[in-house]
């Protein structure tokens, strides 16, 4: 089992703001993003490292203009009873993903996750659709939430549920002109992941 | 009073902004005062007139002008001649507070909203921040800092918070109110104006009371004893912040006692009526929070309050098939389909039950309360997904 012990994404990538380092990912280049997911980068995104990120519950997240403006986060084998996020040092019990839920189930572990490990004062899901992810059937949706700085901020997630993991990607920016800027590249590549041998 | 545009604190504690050496802190103020432009007050006044600027934008503002004017006339029914002096904001936030500012701006949170059962027990929560209010306790509160490490703090949060919308962050907040955090005799004085503020205005004070009895069976709730007994409630905003419930509950009902009894007001109904058009709303915020046992109390409450209702039985099955541990997924469709014995057109309900069976792979039942749902609510934001399960 993966060990998740990290902080909620949201919360920290504010903190990784002022100390990341960051790697460009060449367009075109295809790149593992964790457990046997690879995916080929479209557009300018600077992957941040991994040594910065252990502890967020992501295998790895990527940026265009800054971790606390935009960025692209893969959660690559989420097993059941697994959490998707962890708050370190606290006892907030986040909610946990379970083989054979649906995918109005998964939609609302995310959103539960999300509101959960940061305290958001609002988000809401909407557009819940299938969606084929790594060559399978899934699901994708939208978020809208208000986080704690009251900054509207936006998120598409696609995923897919087969052999007992759940693996997904998020695309989360602010909602006022951020979020449309990168979207179809965050889409694009999204179309690219694969599974590693597949 | 007015519940408009303004912006967004925890002001309970922030209240010590106002705070002014030998000002007259813990003096009442008179309606209609301002301080003086060029005083520390004023300054302080200043930083949080430009705060409650922001909150005119604040996403999270309830702007409904119905709701706005109910809970505004509550207020100003207890403020009387400093209703002017106040300016009150709905917040859509899904825990349970409410604060004042120094400057006259109030605010009251969807999660305080939810929680009350009547109307009496929302007067007895503006009664009592209207009572820091009328006291100037956070003045006061200035006025006994003699720590300067702990004003330092106090100056760099308030320069913090003077940066725009900083108020909002909620972490903030609880670092602002455990420094500020008023005297056991400061809220014990609010409780006690409050309730005096809800007895002239008509309003059964033992409700003041039952408010925190509730907070105590929510915070309780799911724990064993040893839990309770050892309970650390840090990562709740209120709690973090002010006094022991069970000592307020007890001494707000023992307060309660002493005034003659008669005829007052408990206005559930009327309370109840103005909610029912975003309790949809606020329990959806409620059950993200995934707080399974301390949401089962608010439906317990809600289903008291409204037999015959099929909503409580709905947010019982969706907080049960949202826990999805051992017996649950039972006790969810048990919840669901007393909510269709209700109501039979209960899109949401026939949902809940079209997941259940899906998870247990009773494809065709699935496919049925799915197809229900479908034909109650065409525009529903899943439409497309459970489409494909229904074959559509």
């Amino acid at each position: 089992m993966k060990i998740r012990n990290g902080m909620a994404t949201l919360l920290l990538v504010f903190v990784l703001s002022a100390c990341a380092t960051y790697s460009k990912v060449d367009t075109g280049q295809r790149v593992p993003v964790g457990e046997g997911i690879t995916v080929t980068a479209v557009g300018g995104w600077a992957s941040i490292s991994h040594q910065l990120i252990s502890n967020t519950g992501a295998d790895a997240i990527w940026t265009v203009d800054g971790p606390s403006i935009n960025h692209l986060t893969f959660y690559s084998a989420i097993r059941s009873g697994e959490p998707m996020l962890v708050v370190p040092n606290s006892d907030v019990e986040l909610p946990v993903w379970r083989t054979g839920m649906t995918e109005p189930d998964v939609m609302e572990f995310v959103e539960g996750s999300l509101a959960k490990a940061n305290k958001l004062p609002f988000i809401e899901t909407e557009n819940l659709r299938p969606h084929t992810f790594l060559g399978q059937p899934g699901f994708a949706f939208e978020f809208n939430l208000v986080n704690q700085k009251q900054l509207e901020i936006r998120g598409l997630v696609i995923g897919t549920q087969a052999g007992g993991v759940l693996r997904m990607m998020t695309y989360t920016a602010p909602k006022l002109h951020f979020f449309a800027k990168d979207e179809a590249s965050a889409r694009a590549i999204a179309a690219t992941a694969q599974l590693t041998g597949s | 009073m007015h519940f408009t545009r303004r912006h967004l604190l925890c002001g309970c504690a922030a209240t010590a902004l106002t705070g002014c050496v030998g000002a007259g802190g813990g003096k009442p103020i008179a309606a209609g005062y301002a301080p003086a432009l060029d005083s520390v007050e004023g300054g302080l006044w200043e930083i949080f007139n430009k705060a409650e600027a922001d909150l005119k934008f604040s996403p999270l503002r309830m702007t409904d002008e119905e709701l706005n004017r109910y809970v505004t006339d509550i207020a100003c029914r207890l403020a009387g001649s400093h209703c002017p002096d106040m300016r009150g904001y709905l917040v859509r936030t899904p825990f349970f507070n409410a604060s004042m500012a120094p400057n006259g701006m109030m605010q009251v949170w969807s999660g305080l909203l939810l929680r009350c059962q009547n109307e009496a027990q929302l007067a007895a929560v503006l009664g009592h921040e209207i009572g820091h209010y009328l006291k100037r306790h956070s003045l006061q509160r200035f006025e006994q800092m003699r720590d300067n490490a702990t004003i330092a703090a106090f100056l760099g949060i308030a320069v913090a918070a003077a940066g725009g919308g900083a108020l909002a962050n909620l972490p903030g907040l609880v670092a602002l109110a455990n420094i500020f955090a008023f005297s056991r005799e400061q809220e014990r004085e609010a409780d006690g104006v409050g309730l005096e503020l809800m007895v002239n205005a008509g309003y059964s004070p033992i409700e003041a009371s039952e408010i925190w009895r509730g907070l105590i069976q929510e915070r309780d709730a799911g724990l064993t004893a040893d839990e309770r007994a050892d309970r650390k409630d840090k990562s709740d905003v209120f709690f973090a912040s002010h006094p022991a419930p069970e000592d307020r509950a007890q001494t707000l009902a023992l307060q309660a006692a002493a005034y003659p009894g008669g005829k007052r007001i408990v206005g559930e109904e009327r309370y109840l009526a103005q909610a029912r058009a975003f309790r949809d709303m606020m329990m959806q915020d409620e059950l993200r929070l995934h707080q399974h046992d301390r949401t089962l109390v608010i439906v317990d409450r809600m289903k008291a309050a409204n037999p015959g209702d099929a909503d409580p039985f709905y947010y019982e099955g969706e907080v049960y098939r949202s826990r999805n541990e051992g017996l649950d997924d039972g006790l969810a469709m048990r919840a669901y389909s007393r909510a269709i014995e209700a109501d039979d057109d209960h899109g949401l309900a026939w949902r809940g039950i079209g997941i259940l069976h899906r998870r247990a792979g009773r494809e065709a039942d699935a496919a049925t309360a799915f197809q229900r749902y479908l034909e109650l609510v065409p525009d529903a934001s899943d439409r497309l997904m459970i489409q494909s399960y229904v074959g559509a």
